[in-house]
């Protein structure tokens, strides 16, 4: 038993601390660097006759060594991972990226060329002019690499060189590392049979995986625990019709296509490999357990050949087979796309069949059957060994199909398929229906009455049903134009300003298979009323009272302004007409507009009224003018605020963190969005709570603000909790959380974000739980409608606050109280209506349709003084006008209109 | 010192401003050794690497270049501070070839060193901010690692910028902030100018910009690489390096207008490759070449 225990623990100990293989580069960071990048035939090395380019072969040969490695556990820095022209980066950018992510290894791959007339393997170390390496390491690694790269690569020799001494420069890519890293040139891509080989994604890829073996001999670690059998088949009673000397000599024989390999261990079936059409007759079994292996090669028109293979760990056994033809074999079904019973086929697939031998076209062709019936046409491809069935209409979804080709099917000689092949394949659930991916104008975006549309799928149309299935209201004639069939153009011929439109598309519009939207698609957009420059929005709003003595002024225009008209075509100006300091003028570009911003010099007097104005002067970008004056008279606040007892004045704390840290953080850009204590804002001592929020989505963002240590509380019967905050007009809402006694993460909303500028907020303190409270979070919920982004400041957290009522003034501008407009409008399907009540009152806010029928009753209650808030959720209406009515107290009526757009 | 002109001399006229090559001098010889990558002190002091930034050597007069360090990465943006007087660099050694890197603060007298980070992944070069103090940045935030001397009088707000994970990332206010002005990709060689206000760096595949401290983009430089700002912040020095996938080309040292409108080349050589230029002084540019030649360009404004 004792024995049994220590046994225990020794296997115990052993799997502690032997690496399992998929941690193998843990901690290990290594850039690769695929050579190249793009298609200019100079610099990207085409070889016309075979169609390979080397900038696509690094490509592969680099990302498969990615996917090797970090299946290891290392971090892969790539310099690249697509083969477009941007891509191709200077060489001196290459090691500034490896060398600001602090590489371990530098690995750069290419293959090499040389008139054509050699096929070498190489690899390059960055060398002195005295002779010796930047790095040993990276000689050392080099050493490895020639040998591990030889051991895969049909090469006639290999070795590595210091650069400057083998080619009379230094590579570039290499110059200026601050690591050891090496340049592997694999094989001579322009020697014409490897170039053949290399475009067989697999030759490739197993150059990688002698990468691999060299990185794990130079980084101490252990070999692979398995090997790979690879080979070529070629005919020997065949010369190839091009240059083959300076290669290996059996490279004069002609390379067999379409090789069928199958793998046994004993009687167990290992694995396949179909040969490709390319003219290189490799195959390769990689992943291999060390042992004996049966490896069974077929070909069309050949003997089939049996191998005894032994295979070893960490090693590529290499064979080459050379076949006998055999012309009375009959033809075969080698493979099909998809293959035998496949699950889930897109609808719109096109069949493939591969064929042992060419194939009499009429023969087959007839012999074809696919049940149930589709339409559709042949195509044939490599000389008549590859059949391709392109349907003309899609499958039906979750339907089983079979596709036999029956013994009537004949080879170039005539000889018939021994025995009728069938396969079957079941349909994927549903189409893949067309979708429109991207349009112009955007979703609700505003455009001149210059502008064409843009319509983008993601799927071939066909143009006329397309054509067909578009309507746009109010009705506008115009020409449809097509950039291919996934992007069409439709320019109006007139559209009017300041207009809504809808642009529809139905259902009808087809893809080639016939196949429409699932849905109708709308694009709603507005036209500018672009011979003038607009202000969208802007606060405070005429007639406003209660504005906070430091408020910021905020408009937002539909152009991007001309800096230089902005500060002298803005008025401030108090009730005598004397003139307002103005300063901190802050202008923000957004959705390709203007938002102005700009405080009073000072704090403006409490109870005062105040005229803000833009006048005409103020111009954009494109020289339009406002048209008319815009001038916005509002009250002051009243009432005189004295600090209460502060809780934090954001002066030193750190326990606040940033939004990432907090648990309920949801749809939040975390690279932009983070809480900092701030010099910028203030309302007492030097500095602020700063909070900077993206939300990634339209709608559900929060922004968590989490104290590390929760503030204790406790208040007092009948007192005030106070903060301060700078608003930023977004209409998202502020929340403190805390927990009480019981219950965790409880919320209050503290206000909406509906104005701009610092405004001090109280919150009866019997809205909390309890009269003991953690507070431990500050949170920006996101609003439907209101805009994703902001910054807010808050200062002064405090309790017992004491509002001086310094003398409360009646507000001059309403007698009553005040509705104000929805915000957003248009909108879909969400907008907040906002109220004022000067004094408590019985409220009713209704919304009707355009016959006057009622659609909602909001509000019907009796509220306090202050103001209200209502969310109204149209997703179950229609588009439309819509009116907004409230009622409150004795006599007040005032309806305003509002616009569903869907 | 040889004072010896191998450069195209270049006078280009600009609208209200001329800066013309008044000499070019050879600081270093091919007997001496190869150089690279040099690094201007606040008092003239000029450092550089050997091979593959293996070594730091400072030049302390003519024909006599004095070895600070032979390390690995020794070489790789070493910082200076405020006084001149210490050199903070970056030394790596590998333990299972993974590179373990220190800090390093040494006198340029070379009598002393102190190792202010020791063997550790994962951390940047050292930058000196505006207030003197030579900080790293770490995954987890800026990390000042020494507060040298006094502050001086004049100094701007304390911004810093690195690089981590490819990514710009901004140090103002104790407020870290990442930036990709230019979206996903590396971003290279980034710089605060002088003044506090404004970024300089290079994104890999679409060129150099300068930027203001939000990353809204001001200027498009164009193709210009390992760029510098000039101390007066008025001029952006860079390579412009030209090769073919496997080796450079042709490589040459340009100034351009912080504005973009005005750019004069330093060099024009055909059979030369001027590489990683910096500003030292108002008037001078070090700069060294692909074979291991440090050179020093004096401006004439």
């Amino acid at each position: 038993m004792k024995n049994m225990l220590k046994r225990n623990w020794i296997i115990l100990f052993a799997l502690l601390f032997s690496t399992p293989v998929w941690a193998q580069f843990s901690g290990i960071k290594i850039m690769v660097n695929p050579g190249h990048g793009g298609y200019d035939p100079v610099f990207d090395r085409y070889i016309a006759k075979t169609g390979f380019w080397e900038s696509e072969s690094n490509l592969t040969k680099g990302l498969y060594l990615r996917d090797l490695l970090e299946a290891r556990g290392a971090e892969v820095i790539m310099s690249r991972t697509q083969n477009r022209a941007e891509d191709d980066l200077p060489l001196s950018q290459i090691s500034a990226i490896a060398n600001s992510n602090d590489v371990d290894y530098f690995q750069s791959i290419h293959s090499n060329g040389f008139q054509g007339t050699a096929n070498r393997t190489s690899v390059f170390w960055e060398e002195k002019s005295n002779g010796q390496p930047d790095f040993p390491d990276a000689k050392r690694m080099a050493e490895i690499l020639d040998d591990k790269l030889f051991e895969v690569n049909f090469t006639t020799s290999t070795a590595n060189h210091g650069d400057l001494s083998y080619l009379g420069f230094n590579l570039g890519v290499l110059r200026s590392l601050q690591m050891p890293g090496s340049l592997t040139e694999g094989s001579f891509h322009d020697y014409i049979p490897e170039s053949y080989r290399l475009l067989n994604l697999d030759y490739r890829k197993h150059e990688s995986v002698a990468i691999l073996r060299a990185m794990l001999q130079y980084f101490s670690l252990p070999p692979l625990s398995y090997g790979a059998l690879a080979g070529l088949a070629k005919d020997k009673s065949k010369t190839v019709s091009y240059v083959y000397s300076g290669g290996k000599s059996n490279d004069r024989y002609k390379p067999i296509n379409n090789l069928f390999a199958r793998l046994y261990q004993g009687q167990n079936f290992i694995a396949d490999y179909h040969g490709d059409f390319n003219n290189n007759g490799y195959f390769v079994f990689d992943s291999l357990e060390a042992g004996a292996y049966t490896l069974v090669v077929d070909y069309g028109t050949y003997k089939t050949d049996t191998l005894q293979i032994n295979v070893n760990a960490n090693k590529t056994t290499f064979k080459e087979i050379f076949a006998t033809a055999d012309n009375q074999k009959a033809p075969l079904v080698y493979s099909t796309f998809p293959t035998d019973n496949f699950f889930g086929l897109a609808t719109y697939s096109s069949l493939e069949i591969t064929f042992s031998q060419p194939m009499d076209a009429n023969t087959t062709e007839a012999a074809f059957s696919i049940v149930p019936a589709l339409d559709g046409n042949f195509e044939w491809k490599q000389g008549n060994q590859l059949l391709v069935f392109n349907p003309t209409e899609a499958f039906t979804p979750q339907t089983e199909y079979m596709v036999s080709i029956n013994t009537q099917a004949q080879n170039s000689t005539g000889k018939n398929l021994e025995e009728t092949f069938s396969f079957t394949l079941t349909s994927a659930d549903s189409h893949d229906y067309p979708l429109i991916t991207k349009t112009f104008p955007a979703q609700n975006d505003s455009i001149t009455i210059f502008d064409a549309f843009d319509i983008y799928f993601n799927q071939e149309m066909i143009r006329e049903e397309v054509e067909q299935a578009f309507t746009i209201d109010p009705p506008v004639t115009g020409v449809f134009s097509w950039a291919n069939d996934q992007h069409f153009t439709f320019t109006p011929d007139s559209l009017s300003i300041n207009t809504f439109y809808t642009v529809t598309i139905s259902t009808d519009a087809l893809n080639t298979f016939l196949v429409g939207l699932e849905n109708n698609f709308q694009l709603h957009f507005k036209t500018y009323n672009r011979s003038d420059l607009n202000i969208l929005d802007w606060y405070p709003k005429e007639g406003d009272a209660f504005i906070s003595t430091l408020t910021s002024f905020y408009f937002r225009f539909d152009g991007i302004l001309n800096t230089s008209t902005v500060i002298t075509n803005l008025a401030l100006v108090d009730e005598a007409g004397n003139d307002v300091g103005r300063d901190s003028y802050k202008l923000e570009e957004r959705n390709g507009a203007s938002v102005l911003r700009f405080d009073a010099e000072q704090p403006l007097k409490r109870g005062a009224k105040y005229t803000v104005t833009v006048f005409p002067g103020i111009e954009d970008v494109d020289a339009l003018t406002l048209k008319d004056t815009l001038s916005i008279t509002f009250m002051t606040d009243t009432l005189k605020y004295v600090s209460g007892s502060v809780i934090d004045d954001f002066e030193t704390d750190t326990k606040w963190q940033n939004p990432g840290e907090g648990p309920a953080t949801f749809n939040l850009d975390l690279d932009n969005s983070n809480f900092a204590i701030s010099v910028l804002e203030k309302i007492n001592g030097q500095k602020s709570a700063k909070i900077n929020y993206v939300f990634t989505a339209d709608s559900l963002g929060i922004c968590q603000v989490l104290r590390e240590e929760p503030l204790s509380l406790s208040f007092t019967d009948s007192s005030f909790f106070g903060l301060w905050v700078y608003g930023d007009y977004s209409f998202n809402t502020l929340e403190l959380w805390y927990d009480s006694n019981a219950l965790q993460n409880k919320s209050i909303v503290v206000d909406t974000l509906d104005y701009s500028g610092w405004k001090f907020v109280k919150i009866p303190t019997n809205l909390f739980d309890d009269n003991t409270i953690l507070l431990h979070s500050i949170v920006i919920r996101q609003q439907p409608g209101a805009y994703p982004a902001g910054q807010i400041f808050i200062d002064d957290i405090q309790q017992d606050v004491i509002t001086a009522l310094d003398e409360e003034k009646t507000n001059p501008f309403v007698s009553d109280f005040i509705l104000r407009q929805n915000y957003p409008n248009p909108f879909n399907p969400k907008t907040t209506i906002a109220y004022s009540l000067k004094e408590n009152a019985t409220v009713t806010l209704t919304v009707y349709n355009q016959l006057g029928q009622t659609v909602k009753v909001l509000v019907s209650e009796r509220q306090l003084a202050g103001s209200h808030t209502v969310v109204w959720d149209a997703s179950n209406l229609a588009s439309g006008i819509y009116y907004y009515r409230l009622k409150a107290g004795k006599g007040f009526v005032k309806t305003k209109k509002l616009l569903l757009l869907k | 010192m040889k004072n010896i002109c191998i450069v195209l001399l270049l006078t280009l006229s600009v609208n209200a401003q001329t800066i013309t090559v008044g000499a070019i001098e050879q600081l270093t010889t091919e007997q001496q050794g190869q150089f690279f990558h040099p690094v201007a002190g606040p008092n003239g002091e000029v450092l550089f690497s050997g091979a593959g930034y293996v070594g730091l050597y400072l030049l302390e007069g003519p024909d006599h270049i004095k070895t600070l360090s032979e390390a690995l990465g020794a070489g790789y943006e070493p910082t200076f501070s405020a006084d001149g007087k210490n050199v903070y660099f970056k030394p790596y050694r590998y333990e299972g070839m993974r590179k373990l890197s220190s800090l390093v603060k040494k006198s340029i007298s070379g009598d002393r060193e102190k190792i202010l980070i020791k063997d550790e992944r994962h951390f940047t070069s050292a930058k000196r901010l505006p207030n003197g103090a030579v900080a790293v940045n770490r995954d987890t935030g800026l990390y000042v690692v020494d507060k040298s001397g006094p502050e001086p009088k004049n100094a701007i707000a304390p911004v810093s910028v690195f690089i981590e994970k490819g990514k710009i990332v901004l140090y103002k206010n104790g407020e870290k902030k990442t930036l990709t002005p230019l979206g996903d990709g590396f971003y290279l060689w980034p710089s605060i100018s002088p003044d506090g206000t404004k970024l300089l760096f290079t994104k890999a595949g679409k060129g150099t910009f300068i930027s203001n401290l939000e990353g809204a983009i001001l200027v498009e430089l164009g193709y210009a690489n390992a760029p510098q700002w000039s101390p007066d912040g008025k001029w952006v020095v860079f390579m412009r390096d030209l090769d073919d996938g496997h080796q450079v080309l042709e490589s040459d040292i340009f100034i351009t207008s912080v504005d973009g409108k005005t750019t004069i080349a330093i060099t024009e050589t055909g059979d030369q490759k001027e590489v990683y230029p910096v500003w030292a002084a108002d008037n001078e540019i070090i700069f060294g070449t692909e074979k291991g030649v440090i050179y020093k360009a004096i401006l004439e404004k």
